[in-house]
């Protein structure tokens, strides 16, 4: 299988993209649709031929400096990229070309939520997101930064697992009442056990190092029903990552989720307690399942007076988010003016019930 | 008895000058002329200060000369009243409600005993008309405590609009990708340890009714 992989259309040979908006692939050129099924993967056929003379470089080769470099299918000009990127565009011709070998085989994901929001709406989602904020510093809702932001297939392991725990919590019953002389305060004192199971279904963990867990967990949820057996034309037109961390180092931060999600269901099933503190608890897994997917990311990243900050937009809800800086100045014209106003009614209100 | 003879003194002390509304001079300390000024002066701090601000002179007032004041404003639930009686050489100031909290009454007669003393009256008196007009502003609280509530106000929605920056947070749990109807309760003990009793004893505040009316305040010299 050639390393890149760029998506003709079979009617007019021009490059074509993945439509979030129709979800189907569309040829810019010639206007034609079609169903990503037409691009599927032939596995037998496609096969990489093995007719090489030498046991050469097979169109990827990495610089000493630690840049990956790919030659255009389309133009011949040099696509140099990272170790991670699966799918960009050309910089001399803008081609959509997705680096089928790292897309493929081992690294081939198992599933993919396709965009279902384009490029304007992530745009529209950031001017709102900016807009309704008022301390942002005025260079935030320039447009020109809005035009940078970026659909980005982000890997994610989904993991799935039936939890099986037993946990103690400690918990009291408050009851208060008085006679003529005293009030009474009486704290009972109760060891509460719950016993059982709790199923989870794909959750994610972003497995990219390029993009903050903070993140990727703040534009959750992701809905897997969306999600469709992966097809690496899916990535035509958008930019995608392979993964950088192994699915075995986020597992701790799956188990603080997993333990806590039971925690709380299990807490829920004892009523009446004034309060309920986990004493002990053991979780175990059953039949865990992890699996690759790619889910569909806008991000944007923006420089302000030394610090990054990004923000991101789920491809598949529309959820945005994205700690923005304080803007001081603002800050503080806010605070006086509205502090201004309201002394100013509340001294108003004072003199007149004083008056009348 | 007391009251009711109270009560006809001071309806005798404040009907003899017809012509008068705040300067009742029964005691004709002042000229013609120096009490129409006085009066005019008193009408002034009136106006400002939106509450009756009364001289009163008597060579009689009955019992003792505070409950002849008090009887003086009874009608009003702001006033301050300056009562001089030259016969009896006592003075005796008295605020009710609004004008307590405005006026400084021990300040106040400290400012005027001084000309009475060298029997100046009619200075005495234009000092308490001027100092009832100068003094009649909003006590420095009822600024204040609006202010600091503005500012409190003003923080409080600069807070909310800060906070309002912040959306990345990490997830707690994962309760989102439950599978529904997945959790099965299969062992379930509540096991009581034991319970303990504290008691407070109950403060008694049984208030007497409280006051009621204005608040009224009153100092006064005997000479």
């Amino acid at each position: 299988m050639a390393l890149l992989q760029d998506y003709k259309c079979p009617n007019c040979d021009g490059a074509v993209e993945f439509d979030a908006a129709e979800q189907v692939i569309k040829c810019p050129w010639c206007g034609t649709e079609f169903d990503v099924a037409v691009f599927a993967a032939d596995p037998e056929c496609e096969a990489p031929d093995s007719m090489e003379w030498e046991s050469a470089s097979d169109g990827e080769w990495k610089d000493e400096d630690g840049a990956y470099r790919f030659v255009c299918n389309s133009c011949g000009g040099e696509i140099i990229t990272d170790e991670t990127t699966a799918s960009t565009r050309c910089p001399w011709c803008d081609n959509p070309v997705v680096m089928a070998g790292r897309v493929s085989g081992e690294l081939k994901p198992d599933f993919v939520i396709p965009f279902k929001l384009d490029k304007n709406a992530a745009k529209e989602a950031l001017r709102k997101h900016v807009s309704s904020k008022k301390l942002v510093p005025k260079v935030f809702k320039d447009e020109n930064k809005i035009e940078e932001i970026r659909g980005i297939y982000v890997p994610f392991w989904i993991y799935d697992t039936d939890a099986k725990a037993n946990i103690r919590y400690k918990a009291t019953r408050v009851r208060m009442w008085s006679d003529s002389r005293y009030n009474y305060t009486e704290t009972s004192y109760y060891s509460v056990i719950r016993g059982g199971t709790l199923g989870f279904n794909k959750i994610p963990i972003d497995a990219s190092s390029k993009l903050a867990n903070d993140i990727s967990e703040s534009i959750e949820p992701f809905d897997f029903s969306d999600a469709v057996d992966f097809e690496s034309a899916y990535l035509a037109g958008y930019l995608a990552d392979k993964y950088d961390v192994p699915s075995i180092e986020c597992e701790p931060r799956i188990n603080d989720r997993v333990k806590r999600s039971v925690e709380d269901a299990f807490r829920s099933t004892a009523v009446g307690y004034s309060t309920l503190t986990t004493e002990a608890s053991s979780v175990q897994l059953h039949d865990p399942k992890v699996k690759y997917a790619l889910y569909p990311v806008w991000i944007l990243n923006t420089k302000w007076e030394g610090n990054t900050y990004t923000f991101a937009m789920n491809g598949q809800t529309g959820k945005f988010v994205g700690d923005l800086p304080l803007d001081k100045g603002a800050w503080w014209r806010w605070f006086l003016g509205v502090s201004g106003i309201a002394s100013a009614v509340a001294v108003a209100i004072s003199a007149l019930t004083f008056f009348i | 008895m007391k009251k009711i003879i109270i009560f006809f003194i001071v309806i005798l002390a404040l009907s003899v000058t017809a012509s008068a509304e705040y300067l009742y001079d029964n005691e004709g300390l002042l000229t013609q002329s120096e009490a129409e000024e006085i009066e005019t002066l008193l009408e002034k701090a009136v106006e400002k200060a939106d509450m009756p601000i009364i001289i009163v002179t008597s060579d009689s007032y009955g019992y003792d000369i505070k409950s002849f004041a008090e009887e003086c404003v009874r009608k009003y639930n702001d006033a301050a009243l300056l009562v001089a009686s030259d016969a009896n050489d006592e003075w005796y100031l008295h605020t009710v409600g609004r004008a307590d909290d405005i006026y400084d009454i021990d300040a106040l007669l400290e400012q005027i005993l001084p000309y009475r003393q060298s029997g100046d009256y009619y200075t005495a008196f234009k000092t308490f008309a001027k100092e009832c007009h100068e003094g009649a502003k909003l006590p420095l609280m009822r600024i204040l405590i609006p202010i600091i509530l503005g500012l409190v106000i003003g923080l409080i929605t600069v807070s909310i609009m800060k906070s309002s920056l912040k959306t990345v947070r990490y997830k707690s749990g994962a309760e989102d990708y439950v599978k529904s109807g997945s959790l099965n309760i299969t062992a379930s003990h509540d096991r009581f340890l034991w319970k303990n009793i504290t008691r407070v004893r109950r403060q008694n505040n049984n208030s007497s009714g409280g006051r009621s009316g204005s608040p009224s305040r009153g100092s006064g010299r005997k000479f």
